[in-house]
């Protein structure tokens, strides 16, 4: 009986390749499945379990993007990271950059509830801003406890990934105990408290 | 006679369709495949504009524009850049186009900046850069400020035509980061 050769594994290896070249060619520039976490996005998005679809064929770059619309971006401040936020403002539109207080930056809280040093970024805070062309702003729906565009500025249209056009919300998977469970336990919460979103005796520098 | 003639004609009109077809289609599944390499490895790309003269596209050129190839491996990691590295990026004002320049300061750095940024000093938010392009007219960051490392694209290191300028494109070039980039040590 012959044995599998080299040129199976050739051939084998070829298809494969190509299999997955155009697997991410589809899911870098056609569309692509991505789950959604954190709270910047309450009400419209869960904490955890948001599967969306992502709309990347029509909107990457910041194409054919309209106000309200929520996209996926890359997040300006680190890399290999994105965020999903709703555009408030497009290029010519004046925005209010208002400074909603946020949480003090603190050891374990996480990224979204703190605000970074505005003067890090640049942005003026309680001042009218001009979008520039080639930019959006953008804004978190829970501003309360969002990083967006009042941290990081006008955001080039580059940075869109894409458009997110549906969420599917697939509760986190979870093993079930051998007791019943406490209530609300399956619902992964932040160790957040009310007296942390209160503005506080820190002024935002 | 004809009618056979003409069958034998038609077996091989298939025939040929058949094997066309196929080597088409093979040839097309591997153009994700070039495609991916181009997007993430390495690709050559015609440079146009003379925002970075004379490094990019000299006077001596005459109407010859540079070719140059685009590195594309790493391109998106923040800590792989050096000071002088030449990159491809997303123009801010254009996100249809991109722009060509060399990475002047880091994140963290302060920057004295040029005409026509409204701040006289700038401090570099984290993961952006501040570029310059060589020229001293080109529209850079003293135009649209910092830029993300999710703008960047690619790293341009070795120019390939014309052929008298074979080989890589020098580090230093434009403003002297020493003079841009405020408490810079002499040794950088």
């Amino acid at each position: 009986m012959a044995t599998r050769g080299f040129r199976y594994y050739t051939t084998s290896a070829s298809k494969f390749i190509r299999v997955v070249a155009a697997i991410h060619l589809l899911h870098t520039y056609v569309f692509e499945f991505a789950i959604t976490g954190g709270l910047s996005m309450l009400p419209t998005l869960h904490t955890v379990g948001d599967h969306v679809f992502l709309d990347k064929y029509n909107h990457r770059l910041g194409r054919n993007i309209k106000v309200g619309d929520v996209v996926v971006i890359s997040k300006p401040t680190e890399e290999h990271t994105r965020i999903c936020k709703r555009v408030a403002a497009v290029p010519g539109d004046i925005v209010y950059c208002d400074a909603m207080p946020k949480a003090p930056m603190r050891p374990g809280l996480s990224d979204d509830l703190v605000g970074l040093s505005s003067s890090m970024t640049n942005v003026r805070t309680g001042k009218y801003i001009k979008i520039p062309e080639g930019h959006i702003w953008i804004l978190g729906d829970n501003a309360m406890a969002s990083l967006d565009s009042r941290e990081y500025g006008p955001v080039p249209k580059a940075l869109v990934v894409g458009k997110v056009l549906w969420a599917e919300y697939w509760g986190p998977f979870d093993w079930l105990p051998n007791w019943p469970r406490k209530v609300g336990s399956n619902i992964e919460a932040t160790d957040l408290k009310v007296a942390d979103l209160l503005p506080s005796s820190h002024s935002r520098t | 006679m004809p009618s056979m003639s003409s069958r034998f004609r038609l077996r091989n009109a298939s025939a040929t369709f058949k094997y066309t077809s196929k080597t088409l289609l093979i040839g097309l599944s591997w153009v994700p495949v070039v495609a991916y390499v181009a997007n993430h490895v390495v690709w050559i790309g015609v440079i146009d504009g003379s925002s970075m003269t004379p490094t990019l596209n000299p006077e001596s050129n005459g109407l010859a524009k540079d070719v140059a190839l685009l590195w594309k491996l790493n391109a998106k990691s923040y800590s792989s850049y050096k000071r002088g590295d030449v990159i491809v990026l997303r123009n801010p004002r254009d996100p249809e186009s991109t722009v060509i320049k060399r990475i002047i300061a880091f994140e963290g750095e302060e920057v004295r900046t040029r005409f026509p940024y409204p701040e006289s000093r700038v401090i570099i938010p984290p993961r952006h850069f501040w570029v310059e392009g060589d020229n001293i007219h080109s529209i850079d960051s003293n135009t649209y400020g910092p830029i993300p490392i999710g703008l960047v694209t690619a790293r341009v290191q070795t120019i390939v035509f014309p052929l008298n300028r074979w080989g890589s494109v020098p580090k230093v070039g434009g403003r002297d980061p020493r003079s841009a980039v405020v408490g810079l040590p002499r040794s950088n």
